[in-house]
């Protein structure tokens, strides 16, 4: 009866295994799958296959590209992703009952390296092919395994070498599994020549792969793609989920049962699997990032252009990232509310959160600013740029095909929309942007690209400042005055460095870009103007409305309140925390 | 549409080729010629090629079921070929037999289209290619790389047999820490004797040449900045180089691009044999940039860009003001000294920039890339190919270029084969063409470098950069690089003097 229960908990623990796994990422791990997913962009070409074939374990890295398409969405992502780390343990079972595992060993740690590879995948760069080298590895095991748990040297060889060819660094792994498996299980000389004859087949392997046929550094030939990723935590679960699954086959004949005794053998063989998962659950939980996830979420609804969410969820619940903010800033320059609400969301950063500076860090994302405002070549080069140095993704190519078509280069825009085209998620944009191939009517008309081809520079032209990039607004401005993102980011710029008299200054021309009232920030800058001068600017036949002198007023007396008593609370200023006089005093 | 039946000798031809081709086709009697020739790309229609050159597949761009494509050497050599989705593919051998069968001849190729719901048969006018009795160099070398702006990861250059469709890598920047690795130069087309630069940990010029492949150091203290564009003298003994201090900007106009121009430039001159570099101290060096060095055939000029050193910050608007002219030098190898510079091209007179001076082998003629203003026309899209008679003077432009950019350009070492970089096809990248110039007066349609798969320009993003014709393969590899790029650079040393005050 025990040990019933027993074989049923040990086959329910990877369906608990699953259903956890996958209600983690469908609800709060999706970060992850969104990250991934814009990665990469898998295209259904043989071209693209190829690339994949030129290198080992390229076989690996398009498999797990495939798979990561559907991360697409989530609930799809989730189950798949789930199964692959589920099914770590089925092959660990077959593998156990296949060379004579002690079985109350393989009850109790058959779970083990899935609950390694979740842990894994909670970083965001643990990608779909690591999980798969793994499920290589040990496929590969549980095919040469003889049922003494020795490798049957034959397919042993072979399968390294396709495992090497296919999975790259992973044929290690499972070489390294084999060698030592044969040596303990070798009781003849024979078994000792057939260690070597595997040791040899491996240098051998790599040999040939060096000098005669792939073009690739010594590094990338023995470790492409191993899970080295930069992060300490994520490379000590690594070095010891492959310490387990090198000694997993050796590690199972051992026959721990008897030196337990048997009296609580059958509990802790019943509650070791489950108990493990549970652990890795909390673990997962608790290493869960909420400041991650919410720089990735943004990026996210940015991609949706779901500016007013990215709004609301940074001012109900700010992130303190140098990229949530900018982010949160892009959103607001799309909504034409920087001058009225920069405040309205946290500023950790100044200026910098507005305009990212030039690397590879912000490649995937730096070019937004100069999409946003109408900078349409600089745009274009930063998505060009990210797609020489990271390859095809979805956002690179699609505002490659889009600045392409707002500045009429059809002839290469139907490059990047036929990518597009062979990828599963990606077709219909492609489809749709194609009928604006050829069109420059279709273009102007086209709510986004039309809006977007309207800001573009017109009078004169300049070069890019790329050193100083906030020194694009103004020669932006003067090439189209009537650009009003620009003078929105030219506001934000000067708020954000503090310049109250260049703000002020702005004024007289609000009207003649078509603003109906002063913004909130720059009525707060005239005050404060108006503070220091003792007289208020031109105010360009506006007027200053009343709400805005009445917290001014209170804003003063608060300030002085904090100012004479710095013991007082601070709640009494912090409630103008979302405004320029606050950010003036305190940032 | 005229309909006009065809002879019964050819329909019966033709339905028999269509039956092997479309599994049960059978009816062909509604038979029509289409009074023009078929949309094919690439363009191949009227091009003069090379006995030698690989098969020219194509991609026949018209609607329909089946197609057959008849070819007729002028030698009377027959080939056919069928296709379903319009991808013609001749088979090398057969190829071979038809195209070496008639030099200075033609061959006729005729394109049949089916459509199998109309169960109709078009004909289309034939078209020709013209066959040079002169070949081309059996390979070209190239950079593949994604075109413009700052970045790179991976970039080769690559060696691709005119002949077949066979490409091999020379050198892969993934095995030098993904550095920079540009300006592959030959001596005179000889697949032993080349140089190639790589830029940063690597960082150094490579010689390859009787001694193996050698990593230096060229730059020396006062140079502007390293050594850059090459051109290898003909006795092997010399390299002159233009060291650029280059800069790169972005307009912000969508009608333009990148401006790459010289903040400094000049020349210098590298004795190969004595690891020696020299660099000019004279007025020419002192008032202008020069730039794009390129000798004469047999070494006794130094041609070259030249402008004024512009006193002023260059932006968007002024650059437009420098315009570069083409000098050259009288040089005497004996004593690698240079004479006094005289104006071949004044480019700058005519308000235009001239760049990438190449003297034909009989060294009669010089082509250049004429274009608005700046150094570097490769991003200039009025950029086009112009000839000068260097004994006459005369000036004139080669019915060889397009609405785009036509910018670097090589000789073959018989001098009847140009090959340049067009980016007609898309604007964007540059594509390897070639034209043949058997008579000067009236060089051939050019056509782009064949390709097993002719679809391969309209989806492919990176460019066929600097492409050299040489005369055998290069037998050296990326392997060679990397063990290269592992030993200390030889240090050129400097030589204090280069000029003589008068010729």
């Amino acid at each position: 009866m025990n040990e019933q229960i027993n074989n049923n908990i040990t086959a329910y623990t990877p369906v608990i295994f699953f259903i956890l796994t996958a209600g983690y990422f469908i609800w709060l791990g999706e970060y992850v799958l969104f990250f991934q997913e814009q990665e990469a962009l898998f295209l259904y070409s043989g071209e693209y296959l190829k690339e994949f074939l030129a290198r080992p374990g390229g076989a690996a890295e398009y498999a797990g590209l495939f798979l990561t398409q559907f991360y697409y969405h989530p609930a799809m992502g989730a189950i798949i992703l789930a199964a692959v780390l589920t099914l770590a343990a089925f092959l660990l079972l077959s593998t156990g009952k296949r060379i004579g595992a002690d079985p109350f060993f393989l009850s109790v740690t058959f779970i083990i390296p899935s609950c390694l590879l979740l842990l894994m995948q909670t970083h965001y760069y643990h990608l779909m092919v690591y999980n798969l080298g793994y499920l290589a590895v040990l496929a590969a095991f549980r095919l040469t395994a003889g049922k003494g748990g020795k490798p049957v040297i034959i397919p042993a060889a072979l399968l390294f070498v396709l495992l090497y060819y296919t999975g790259g660094g992973f044929a290690w792994i499972f070489l390294a599994m084999c060698v030592i498996s044969m040596a303990m299980y070798s009781k003849r000389k024979s078994g000792y020549l057939q260690t070597a004859l595997l040791i040899a087949t491996g240098g051998l392997t790599l040999y040939i792969s060096r000098y005669l046929i792939f073009t690739e550094p010594t590094e990338i030939l023995l470790t492409n793609p191993l899970p080295l990723v930069n992060d300490t935590r994520h490379r000590i679960l690594y070095y010891f989920l492959t310490i387990v699954v090198i000694l997993y086959p050796v590690a199972a004949r051992i026959e721990i049962k008897k030196r337990w005794g048997s009296r609580f053998a059958g509990h802790i063989r019943s509650l070791s699997a489950p108990a493990c998962v549970l652990a890795a659950i909390i673990l997962v939980l608790t290493l869960y990032n909420p400041q991650t996830a919410k720089v990735i979420k943004f990026q996210k609804l940015v991609s949706d252009k779901e500016w007013d969410t990215v709004i609301r969820l940074h001012e109900s619940s700010p992130s303190r990232n140098l990229i949530g903010q900018f982010y949160y800033n892009l959103a607001l320059a799309e909504t034409n509310q920087l001058s009225n609400r920069l405040f309205s969301g946290k500023q950790d950063f100044g200026p910098t959160s507005l305009i990212l500076p030039w690397g590879d860090v912000h490649l995937n994302r730096g070019g937004l600013f100069y999409y946003s405002t109408g900078l349409i070549n600089e745009a274009h080069r930063w998505a060009y740029e990210s797609m020489v140095i990271y390859g095809y993704r979805p956002q690179n190519l699609i505002l490659l095909a889009e600045t392409n078509l707002i500045n009429g280069n059809y002839r290469i825009a139907v490059k990047y929309l036929s990518l597009l085209k062979q990828s599963f998620n990606y077709r219909d944009i492609a489809l749709q942007y194609e009928k604006l191939l050829d069109n420059p009517e279709d273009v102007m008309a086209h709510p986004r690209l039309g809006e977007k081809s309207a800001l573009r520079p017109v009078l004169t032209d300049f070069f890019i400042d790329t050193e100083f990039p906030q020194r694009n607004i103004p020669m932006l401005l003067e090439s189209n005055p009537g650009n009003i993102k620009a003078f929105e980011y030219k506001i934000a710029w000067l708020l954000l460095t503090k310049e109250v008299e260049e703000i002020v200054s702005l004024i007289p021309r609000m009207k003649e870009m078509g603003y109906t009232a002063i913004p909130r920030h720059v009525e707060e800058a005239a005050l404060v103007y108006s503070n220091f001068t003792g007289s208020l600017p031109d105010l360009g036949g506006f007027r200053i409305s009343d709400g805005t002198r009445t917290r001014f007023g209170n804003y003063i007396s608060a300030y002085n309140t904090i100012v004479q008593n710095p013991s007082a609370d601070r709640a009494i200023i912090d409630r103008f925390d979302n405004t320029f006089w606050y950010y003036l005093h305190f940032y | 549409m005229n309909r006009i039946r065809v002879s019964p000798t050819e329909t019966i031809f033709t339905a028999i080729a269509f039956i092997v081709a479309s599994c049960g086709v059978t009816d062909f009697d509604n038979v029509t010629v289409t009074e023009a020739i078929p949309a094919i790309s690439p363009d191949y229609t009227g091009v003069t090629i090379p006995p030698n050159i690989a098969p020219m597949n194509f991609l026949i761009n018209e609607e329909a079921d089946y197609f057959r494509v008849e070819v007729t050497s002028s030698a009377g050599e027959k080939l056919s070929i069928s296709s379903r989705n319009g991808i013609v593919r001749f088979p090398e051998r057969k190829w071979r037999k038809i195209t070496g069968s008639s030099p200075g001849g033609d061959i006729q190729l005729k394109v049949f289209a089916y459509d199998r719901e109309e169960q109709k048969m078009r004909s289309f006018l034939p078209f020709y290619m013209y066959i040079a009795e002169e070949p081309i160099d059996p390979y070209l070398v190239y950079r593949k790389i994604h075109p413009g702006y700052y970045s790179w990861y991976r970039m080769k250059i690559v060696q691709r047999s005119t002949e077949s469709f066979r490409e091999e890598s020379i050198v892969e920047n993934q095995l030098l820490d993904h550095n920079c690795i540009n300006c592959h130069s030959f001596n005179r087309n000889d697949p032993e004797t080349f140089l190639l630069h790589v830029r940063g940990s690597r960082g150094g010029t490579y010689f390859a040449g009787e001694n193996g492949l050698i990593k230096k150091e060229l730059r020396i203290d006062g140079m502007p900045a390293n050594a850059t564009y090459p051109s290898w003298h003909p006795s092997g003994k010399y390299v002159a180089f233009s060291a650029n201090a280059v800069r790169q900007s972005f307009y912000a106009h969508s009608d333009n691009n990148i401006e790459v121009f010289d903040l400094e430039s000049s020349l210098v001159l590298y004795d190969v044999e004595n690891n020696s570099i020299s660099q000019p101290g004279d007025a020419d060096a002192v008032e202008y940039m020069q730039t794009f060095p390129d000798w004469s055939p047999e070494g006794g000029y130094l041609y070259y860009s030249r402008t004024r050193k512009p006193d002023f910050e260059i932006d968007a608007e002024n650059i437009k003001t420098i315009g570069y002219d083409i000098a050259r030098r009288p040089f005497d190898p004996a004593t690698g000294l240079f004479g006094e510079p005289e104006i071949v091209f004044d480019a700058s007179g005519l308000n235009k920039s001239a760049s990438f001076a190449k003297v034909s082998p009989d060294g009669r003629h010089l082509v250049f890339t004429l274009h608005d203003c700046g150094t570097f026309p490769v991003w200039s899209s009025e950029a086009e190919l112009c000839l000068l008679d260097l004994q006459s003077g005369e000036f004139s432009k080669p019915d060889i270029g397009s609405d785009d950019t036509e910018s670097y350009h090589g000789w073959s070492s018989n001098g009847k084969w140009l090959v340049f970089s067009s980016k007609r096809k898309d604007g964007v990248s540059s594509r390897p063409y070639f034209s043949y110039f058997g008579s000067l007066s009236k060089p051939g349609k050019p056509f782009v470098l064949p390709q097993k798969d002719p679809s391969l320009y309209d989806w492919m993003l990176k460019s066929f950069n600097l492409p050299e014709l040489v005369t055998g393969e290069v037998s050296i590899g990326p392997r060679d690089f990397e063990r290269a790029s592992e030993k200390e650079s030889l240090r050129a040393l400097p030589v204090e003097n280069m000029v003589t005050p008068a010729e």
